[in-house]
């Protein structure tokens, strides 16, 4: 079997691989920030300890890829260290703090959802080592998600609008990730499986799925991501504020006494 | 101020319980009872057992409600003693 070279990729087809693949990464080191500060929320030792492995895997998930971004001759150092707000792809999700606990499960739920879909688009990815690190950061989702299909079933249980009215408000943002192009030029050319839009299907009907089992009555609602200056390069709109960025931020070991 | 008053679901559910957790590190391995947790449903006990015993890289891992085990002998015994 021919080995997959990335130099095989037309250059906007190259460039769009890239680009995703740093928006997933980005939005996991977000996601590992929320996870490592909501951690003294898990309001047991299992749940404290099951928070703070799922920051731990997210951080190693954007680990992971930014060394794969290596190979299209983005420097580890630099990404781990990068300096601007505006530098920062992470999804739209993720920019307003949680709540509440309520808000917090359904945030995590829709980000782990959103990213493990747009993820399996490239499970069989012609390049061994993508492939590789796909299958693995899905193995370790599986257990994020499991995490979320708890919580929400302890919400249904008890009957808590809580998180219905979470899942409700947050819902456009999330599925504003995956954009509303009809064209996909990485599914065209192989390199991702199935076309963005069918992927957003996917997640929209699992999201509903969740919803339904919320006992959430209203229909989820999407935002037309053309008119709030979404873009594609980055999959979102703006950037995320100072504050954000401030937690997000590479912290040096020897920044921790200055 | 009010203070946060944190209920039992908050907790975790209101039905907790507890689940046995067995792995082991290779299939040629006996599955071998590591430990418990504490979990209110069968998605939790799974997602806590993850992280809470994750000092190995087990190769397969399982969860078993308590209540679910029935004892053959007596608790720290050899054998039970029929009760009156």
């Amino acid at each position: 079997m021919a080995r997959f070279e990335l130099d095989q990729l037309s250059p906007e087809v190259r460039e769009g691989l890239k680009c995703d693949l740093l928006a997933l990464a980005d939005s996991k080191l977000v996601l590992a920030n929320w996870y490592t500060t909501c951690v003294h929320n898990g309001r047991s030792l299992p749940d404290f300890a099951a928070v703070l492995g799922m920051a731990t895997t997210s951080y190693g998930h954007t680990r992971a890829l930014y060394l794969y971004l290596g190979d299209f001759g983005m420097d580890y150092a630099a990404l781990e260290r990068r300096s601007k707000p505006g530098e920062l792809n992470s999804m739209n999700l993720l920019d307003s703090p949680p709540q509440s606990w309520e808000d917090f499960v359904a945030a995590v739920f829709l980000a782990e959802q959103a990213m493990w879909t747009f993820a399996s688009g490239f499970l069989n990815h012609p390049d061994r080592p993508l492939s590789g690190l796909i299958r693995k950061i899905g193995e370790e989702s599986y257990f994020h998600l499991k995490y979320c299909e708890g919580w929400r079933a302890i919400f249904a249980e008890t009957a808590n609008p809580r998180f219905g009215e979470a899942l409700q408000q947050r819902f456009p943002s999330a599925v504003s990730w995956f954009g509303s192009e009809k064209t996909d030029a990485l599914h065209d050319s192989g390199v991702r499986e199935l076309p963005v839009s069918k992927l957003r299907e996917a997640f929209i009907a699992e999201v509903s799925d969740a919803a339904e089992k919320a006992q959430l009555s209203t229909t989820l609602a999407s935002e037309d991501v053309a008119k709030s200056g979404w873009e594609l390069s980055r999959r979102r709109s703006g950037d995320v504020s100072d504050k954000l960025f401030s937690i997000v931020q590479l912290k040096d070991a020897e920044a921790v006494h200055d | 101020m009010t203070p946060k008053v944190i209920d039992r679901a908050e907790l975790g559910g209101n039905k907790t319980k507890f689940y046995e957790v067995f792995a082991r590190i290779s299939s040629e391995d006996a599955l071998a009872h590591i430990g418990s947790i504490e979990a209110p449903n069968d998605e939790l006990a799974q997602a806590r057992a993850w992280y809470v015993y994750d000092e190995r890289r087990w190769k397969e891992m399982c969860v078993v409600p308590t209540d679910a085990v029935i004892s053959v002998t007596g608790r720290g015994a050899r054998g039970k003693i029929k009760e009156i």
